[in-house]
């Protein structure tokens, strides 16, 4: 955390509009989008179903749905090279080796006819054609034992072995080439809770070891609390609280959705007997409302949040896009 | 002290495998009390889904009982297993396949009706809808509306109206709220708290989320492989937590409290493995830090550590 | 959410909307159209005595402005004769496939639904008569039961019914486990309503699908057996028999030959269009 390097984000990305065509109406799924990644940083991001969180990370690889999606404004920067309509000989030469991807389901991430060394394998060859076949093998069994699986199992295939230890195979085939940057969809949220402990503790220590900025999407604040460095908090297409993970969790200043979520989760020392809830519901990507996404949802909307869409307001570092916050803090740049 | 609305005596459930037959769940006696709720919590393949179908007699069980009121419910046939089934109904875990896709909300609602209702009329039966979607918070104007018109907690929200048609007694939640979004599963948990308050309702509360159990339970029985390892109720458990698993268990949270970041996790290691022809001794052995040759030896029973507090192992303090 | 909530809302239109870009498809349902059309029409101006009705001296008359399609070896109005043929062989065709549909569905659902052994049972009963190859099994029915129209509905009926009780099977088990099931089940529900209301309804897709595609391949069944004169007996107008009755001479009168033949050839071809178009429009893999 202490490692990065200000103005130099191995990930910029600047006001995304994505939306998806259906035949009944045009699926706004991201509006304005942003969001930054350092060296050596792993972000979280916090949003429920349909905020946005894996259009993100899908337009970032370029891996949305041809034909029904278009990314109609904004830059996606990565060490300082432009994602967005970049060519796909670009984006393949990017993936697995520069940017890798963990999805959230392990079962069906894996190539089941395949025994588990050569898909790992697979990725390196791809990515550097000119290694002899011994080299290959030893980044395998390196990657391999720094995941704990005894690389004597290589040879096995995804079926034996448990929902656990294939997210593990899906992680090392993801960091056997080093990529600057990991994009984690859910990765624990398909399994339990202890091995969701031992998951994120081999994450964390594959980070010490290789430094890899992460981009973290999960609906859990307790696995943004423990592994996180900072986050985003997502709702209706847009960030609209960003920063360090002391200052959302100081819960002194949040977005007042923000707040809800925290106030809504039951916790371990809670003595009341019901849990408060944010009323509503999401509001439909294909009918937005102008002004603040939130505003029919928040105890503290008023006339002008239905009009008027706040800016993001920053507070040294932490960015809050709601009027409360608007004479607080100086107007940040987005 | 009143008797139990809900006994579960010695039950066991066993599926035939190629290898062997499975000990999906092993010797589990629980009680549940009237207007109470106890919670089933363990992780996958503890069981605990299994033994809610087979309290429902969604599938047989290999031998115990079940009684309902002092009165066996697990042998019953033709209009006696009806009128027992008017008393125990079930939330399921998935809103999206646990609806008929075909039939609107008002139809799902009134379905119960029409098969155990009696001599209801038609019309009685859509009062009776209209009464059930307003108590559970559906608008009116959804009874025509079809499941996948509606969001996961609406969607829960007519399963709910669906158990509660028949003006059961006990309710088994299997997992009711783990498909949802967190601001949608503190409505679900709230509804479902008033429903308890206000119609002396009992609930076993099946999920694998310790927090939410313990926010909406009573007692609370912790599952392992098919096993009831501890069983307390809800204050002591999380404050007293005796076995090792649950004390893993409770480890393994992660809290959205920064304090805990700087301490050091003690993670659980290995897996669970299938119970296939399990050996006799404690089933979680392999995975304890305590585990000693005599857990090994012969099967560890539930004993009262502390009034009211009964935990499978030997080696706690 | 709401892109799930807009797919599942306009399938319908959205499936209606693949298929009509199928040109086939619609080449398919315009050529089917005309037929129903003249076909269906014919009984209103022609007199059912036309189609029987024998002169031998104007026999073998090739068409012309009186009989549009000529005459055959008996002398009868070919014309009539292949637009009722036309209402039999379709006719035929849907009573066919709506009885191996009815079959299919019953044991289909029975043996889906219980499974264990009486799905073991069914489904073994059913290899036995698939194993038999269809024309022998056409055969052996039509000559054992006496040939007749309704020994021929017999026939066709069981030798391809096992194919959709298998497809049925199928789909039931992939709705028997859904938790709706085991919900009606909670409340006391017989067995019987949670097969009609709660698997049927939600099974049936792909088999109407299917029982809608084999139709073409019924017609072509239907005539093939009358080809081999084991189909709907003389003087009733079935376009495989009449296209039998015509094979001896077809080398001094080929309209004998090439009318029904091509009838059939265009009306199967027809209905292929039309059932590929129907399970492109259907596919996941071109689903938005």
């Amino acid at each position: 955390m202490n490692k990065r390097k200000e103005n130099n984000p191995i990930l910029d990305i600047k006001d995304l509009y994505v939306s998806y065509n259906t035949d009944d109406a045009v699926v706004h799924a991201l509006n304005g989008l942003c969001l930054r990644i350092e060296k050596g940083e792993v972000r979280g991001v916090v949003g429920e179903t349909g905020a946005g969180k894996t259009t993100m990370a899908l337009s970032v690889l370029g891996l949305l749905p041809e034909g029904i999606s278009e990314i109609s404004g904004g830059s996606i920067l990565f060490r300082n090279q432009e994602l967005v309509r970049a060519k796909e000989k670009l984006l393949a030469q990017l993936r697995g080796k520069s940017i890798s991807m963990i999805f959230q389901d392990p079962m069906s991430s894996l190539n089941p006819v395949i025994c588990v060394g050569e898909q790992i394998a697979e990725v390196v060859r791809l990515h550097f054609p000119k290694l002899a076949k011994d080299e290959i093998e030893l980044m395998t069994d390196e990657i391999m034992e720094m995941i704990g699986i005894p690389p004597q199992r290589k040879s096995e295939y995804p079926y034996q072995f448990s929902g656990g230890m294939k997210q593990r195979i899906v992680i090392a085939i993801a960091l056997v080439c080093e990529p600057d940057l990991l994009i984690a969809d859910e990765p624990t949220t398909a399994l339990d809770v202890t091995i969701q402990a031992q998951i994120l503790e081999l994450m964390k220590q594959l980070k010490e070891k290789l430094d890899t900025s992460m981009l973290f999407i999960t609906h859990d604040l307790g696995v943004v609390a423990e592994f996180c460095d900072t986050v985003s908090v997502i709702y209706g297409g847009e960030v609209i609280e960003s920063g360090m993970v002391e200052q959302i969790f100081a819960r002194d200043k949040n977005h007042p959705y923000t707040k809800g979520l925290f106030e809504c989760i039951p916790y371990i020392d809670s003595t009341s007997k019901r849990l408060t809830p944010i009323l509503g519901n999401m509001p439909d990507p294909a009918d937005l409302p102008p002004g603040c996404s939130f505003c029919e949802r928040c105890v503290h909307a008023a006339e002008r949040c239905k009009n008027e869409k706040p800016a993001s307001y920053q507070i040294g570092g932490h960015e809050i896009k709601c009027f409360l916050f608007e004479n607080t803090a100086e107007v940040g740049n987005e | 002290m009143s008797k139990p609305l809900v006994e579960v005596k010695g039950l066991y459930k066993y599926f035939n495998t190629p290898k062997g037959p499975l000990h999906a769940v092993e010797n589990v006696t629980l009680n549940i009390n009237a207007g109470q709720t106890l919670g089933i919590v363990g992780e996958s393949g503890c069981g605990k889904t299994t033994l809610g179908k087979t309290i429902m007699q969604l599938t047989e069980a290999t031998k115990g009982d079940v009684l309902f009121e002092g009165k066996s419910i697990l042998g019953l046939k033709g209009n006696q297993k009806k009128e027992s089934q008017k008393n125990i109904q079930m939330v399921f875990q998935d809103p999206y396949s646990s609806l008929n896709p075909r039939m609107n909300v008002g139809a799902i609602i009134e379905d119960p009706l029409v098969v155990l209702g009696g001599k209801m009329s038609a019309v009685q039966r859509k009062e009776q809808v209209l009464e059930l979607m307003d108590i559970v918070g559906l608008p009116e104007r959804y009874y025509n509306s079809y499941p996948h018109e509606l969001d996961g907690g609406r969607r829960q929200r007519i399963g709910i109206a669906r158990a509660l048609a028949l003006d059961p007694k006990f309710i088994v939640c299997d997992e009711p709220v783990s498909a949802l979004d967190v601001s949608i599963q503190a409505q679900i948990l709230n509804l479902l708290m008033d429903l308890q308050e206000d119609k002396h309702l009992s609930y076993m509360f099946i999920t694998h989320n310790l927090l939410v159990v313990r926010h909406i339970s009573h007692q609370i029985a912790v599952m392992y492989m098919g096993q009831v390892v501890e069983y307390a109720d809800k204050e002591e458990l999380f404050a007293n937590p005796k076995h090792p698993y649950t004390q893993a268990l409770l480890a393994a949270i992660p809290m959205p409290d920064l304090r805990e970041r700087q301490k050091k996790k003690k993670t659980l290691k290995g897996e669970v493995t299938n119970p296939i022809n399990p050996k006799h001794g404690c089933r979680f052995a392999l995975r304890c830090s305590l585990a000693c040759d005599a857990c090994k030896g012969s099967d560890i029973s539930l004993i009262e550590m502390v009034p009211g507090h009964y935990v499978a192992c030997l080696n706690c303090s | 959410m709401a892109k799930k909530m807009n797919q599942i809302e306009s399938k319908k239109n959205l499936v209606w909307r693949r298929f009509r870009k199928n040109k086939l498809a619609i080449v398919g349902i315009v050529i089917l159209g005309l037929v129903f059309l003249l076909c269906g029409t014919a009984p209103l101006y022609i007199d059912y005595s036309q189609v029987i009705y024998q002169d031998v001296t104007r026999a073998f008359v090739a068409p012309c402005l009186e009989h549009p399609f000529g005459t055959d070896q008996f002398g009868r109005n070919l014309y009539a004769r292949m637009l009722y043929g036309g209402l039999v062989s379709i006719g035929s065709g849907f009573a066919i496939v709506t009885m191996r549909f009815v079959l299919g569905l019953f044991f289909g659902a029975i043996a889906g639904y219980f499974g264990g052994r009486i799905d073991t049972i069914i489904m073994r009963i059913m290899d036995v008569f698939m194993s038999v190859p269809a024309i022998i099994m056409e055969m052996v029915v039509i000559v054992s039961l006496g040939q007749s129209i309704l020994t021929l509905y017999i026939a066709l009926t069981v030798v391809f019914f096992p194919a959709a009780a298998r497809l049925v099977r199928a789909t039931i088990l992939t709705v028997r486990d859904q938790e709706f099931v085991a919900a009606a089940n909670c409340y006391g529900s017989s067995t019987f309503r949670i097969i009609c209301k709660h698997i049927l309804p939600n099974g049936i897709g792909p088999v109407v699908v299917d029982a809608a595609l084999s139709l073409g391949a019924t017609i072509l069944a239907i005539s093939g057996m009358g080809f081999i004169g084991l189909g709907i007996p003389s003087p009733t107008p079935e376009w495989g028999t009449i296209l039998a009755e015509g094979r001896e001479f077809i080398r001094y009168y080929p309209h004998l030959g090439i009318i029904p033949g091509l009838a059939i050839g265009i009306c199967v071809m027809a209905l292929n269009f039309i059932g590929d178009g129907v399970r492109d429009a259907l596919d996941p893999r071109t689903r938005k």
